[in-house]
């Protein structure tokens, strides 16, 4: 062997570990970019999914129900037990608090879950989805009797083949684009349905007076929901989150994002923003670098809605999550900017 | 060292990776349990932790190992460059590419797309080294190994931002399983990706080991090894078919784990001399890589997994630097 120097070997060690902080660096955006989007969304959201659950054959509502088979939105049949207690449904917590379940383990950035389900979910394990799906032993432990995917994102390349082997395993084709109607399909799954339909029904009453209650603000006028992370502002539109409440509240949709579930724009098209409210999430901090650089353009000074002093920050993941709870947590935010 | 004794070290280091890779994971299973369990007496919990995730894991780890490294080896030899290998020449681009397509186009998330994913890889690698082929071929010379490297180089470059113009048409959600499916994670592996790449295996290795010898002459000049009777041009062709039979498969059902091809074959080359001991030994060597780079994965953070293709290349960059150093001197 040839001889190798102090100094030589000191190179070798620095270089060593300049490249672990970095490979580290690089880890850490993959989080911080899982989190901007809780938990997820795919193209198809707008396409409500015509394939529900099948009716079971006999079921009963009364003290024990029998197992049935239903078909999901990939076209799996799938057997769900007479009894479901244990579920692991990430990303679909929201639905499941909806109906009063509280899952095995619970969604995670890798950092945090989802705030604003913690006052029912404080202490649930949780499962961090920041290198994608997790391998199946990370729920294997827990033992669930039911699994359920809210995209069929989650559960290709491999992963349905595993978890199916541990539970009967759920997957939707996207379960966020149409949240009562996955409410219903969850619901009916656990045997919840009384639960569902109570749920909707103060979902809808919520909903329709508080569209009446500011029927006088959103009559004719545009609104547009902006979430902000590290690297770009995605405009959102209304098949989901924040955009979707909006959307159903009255307000009417910008140009910009018609037709799609949200708009990455660049600081050149921020002139084009022709809505008279804007609703930014800055998404805990990690939007600001990107939201003060917007600010201080005139372009943005410029906007209709800047101009007129309609511009509100949200705060909370319930702004960029799906869900019941999460949309009616929503509707009163905007209710407390726009009639305070 | 006596070749045996070599053997013998990297051996046991394959075992106790094995070991230990089959003793970490997140569903807890003692050493104890475990061997019980590989005795057939364990709890179904038990087996089916072991049989249909651990063990198909593992052996998938080793698979993939093993044929990026001998996919570097091939193309290390062929372009008569140290630094070639399957990431660098664009081929596992091409492959992630093409497979980044298909994994956009399939809705299904049944099983039966597995032993597909190679063949869409297989495109991707192809049409890459059919470029290759097409933009360093001399009409006198043949392939020029030099010109091989620059193409490929600049044909990753190329492919590396059609992907990222290709994110900005997915949703956040599809981007960030194809970012963690391109990590090179197999976390979510089972029997049915060893099916889809076993055979690959199977068919190729053999077709190299007859023509070790080959690879042997291939380092000295094209002129020398034109005068000892070797078809130059024919040979590299047929070695660059075959890199890219292991690396596309390997990319189909892993993602992309980079640096094995690179390493491996180095740290080969300075323990044996020779083909016919090389590929046996790039196999072992890259398979035990991958297997040892996966198990620490498993365990680096509680409550998430770190891919296996991040650990290789943490790994690797360093001792690879470190050889670069002492080729210096």
């Amino acid at each position: 062997m040839k001889r190798f120097n102090a100094k030589k070997i000191s190179y070798a060690v620095m270089v060593g570990l300049l490249s672990i902080v970095l490979a580290a660096c690089g880890s850490n955006n993959g989080a911080n970019q899982q989190a901007t989007d809780t938990p997820a969304t795919t193209g198809e959201s707008g396409a409500s999914s015509s394939a529900p659950v099948e009716s079971p054959v006999k079921e009963t509502e009364d003290v024990a129900r029998e197992a049935f088979v239903v078909k999901d939105q990939v076209g799996n049949e799938v057997n769900i037990p007479g009894t479901v207690k244990k579920v692991y449904a990430p990303g679909l917590e929201d639905y499941l608090v909806t109906l009063g379940v509280t899952p095995v383990a619970q969604w995670s950035t890798g950092e945090s879950p989802q705030q604003y389900l913690q006052y029912a979910l404080s202490g649930v394990k949780e499962i961090s989805f920041a290198n994608g799906v997790p391998s199946p032993e990370s729920i294997v432990d827990l033992e669930p009797e039911l699994i359920i995917f809210p995209t069929a994102f989650y559960a290709q390349n491999g992963v349905h083949e595993n978890y199916s082997q541990i539970a009967s395993t759920y997957v939707f084709k996207n379960a966020l684009g149409n949240v009562v109607e996955a409410t219903e399909t969850i619901a009916k799954m656990l045997g919840l349905e009384d639960k569902a339909t109570e749920a909707i029904a103060t979902y809808n009453t919520k909903l329709e007076a508080t569209k009446a209650q500011l029927a006088s603000i959103s009559a004719g006028k545009k609104a547009i929901y902006i979430n902000a992370n590290a690297r770009a502002i995605f405009l959102v539109g209304n098949f989901h989150y924040g955009g979707y409440v909006l959307s159903e509240l009255g307000f009417a949709q910008s140009a910009l994002v018609e037709g799609q579930p949200s708009a990455n724009i660049s600081l050149e098209m921020l002139s084009d923003i022709d809505t008279d409210y804007i609703f930014i999430n800055n998404n805990d901090g990690l939007g600001d670098a990107f939201l003060a650089d917007i600010k201080a353009s005139p372009l943005w000074s410029a906007l209709p809605a800047v101009k007129a002093g309609q511009v509100f920050e949200v705060k909370g993941d319930h702004w960029r999550s799906s869900g019941l709870i999460a949309y009616q947590k929503t509707m009163d935010d905007i209710v407390a900017f726009l009639q305070p | 060292m006596q070749l045996r004794w070599k053997f013998t070290v990297i051996a046991i280091i394959l075992l106790l990776g094995f070991m230990y890779s089959l003793s970490t994971g997140q569903s807890s299973l003692s050493l104890e349990e475990l061997w019980q369990t590989l005795m057939g007496k364990g709890t179904p919990r038990q087996e089916l932790v072991l049989f249909q995730f651990r063990i198909p894991r593992m052996i998938l780890a080793f698979l993939v190992g093993g044929a990026l490294a001998l996919a570097g080896m091939l193309l290390q030899a062929l372009s008569r460059n140290a630094l070639a290998d399957p990431g660098i020449l664009g081929i596992n681009a091409g492959a992630g590419l093409s497979m980044m397509l298909f994994l956009l186009l399939q809705n299904s998330s049944t099983g039966l797309h597995t032993y597909v994913q190679p063949f869409y890889a297989l495109m991707g690698g192809f049409i890459v080294v059919f470029l290759l082929f097409l933009l360093s071929y001399d009409r006198i010379q043949g392939i020029v190994p030099i010109r091989l490297i620059y193409t490929g180089v600049a044909i990753a470059a190329a492919i590396s931002a059609l992907m990222i113009v290709l994110t900005y048409v997915l949703d956040p959600s599809q981007y960030q399983m194809i970012k963690v499916w391109l990590a090179g994670n197999i976390g979510n592996s089972n029997w049915n990706h060893v099916y889809a790449m076993l055979p690959w295996l199977i068919f190729i290795v053999p077709l190299i080991y007859r023509n070790h010898l080959v690879l042997d002459v291939l380092k000295l000049n094209d002129p020398i090894v034109i005068s000892v009777g070797v078809s130059v041009n024919k040979y590299r062709v047929w070695f660059l078919v075959c890199s890219v039979l292991l690396a596309a498969p390997a990319v189909a059902v892993s993602g992309s784990i980079g640096f094995v091809g690179l390493v491996v074959p180095h740290l080969v080359r300075r323990l044996f001399r020779g083909h016919k001991i090389m590929i046996p030994a790039c196999l072992l060597i890259g398979g035990g890589l991958v297997v040892i780079a996966d198990a620490l994965g498993k365990m680096v953070v509680a409550n998430t997994e770190i891919p296996a293709g991040v650990i290789v290349a943490l790994i690797g960059a360093p001792y690879f630097l470190y050889l670069l150093i002492k080729s210096d001197h």
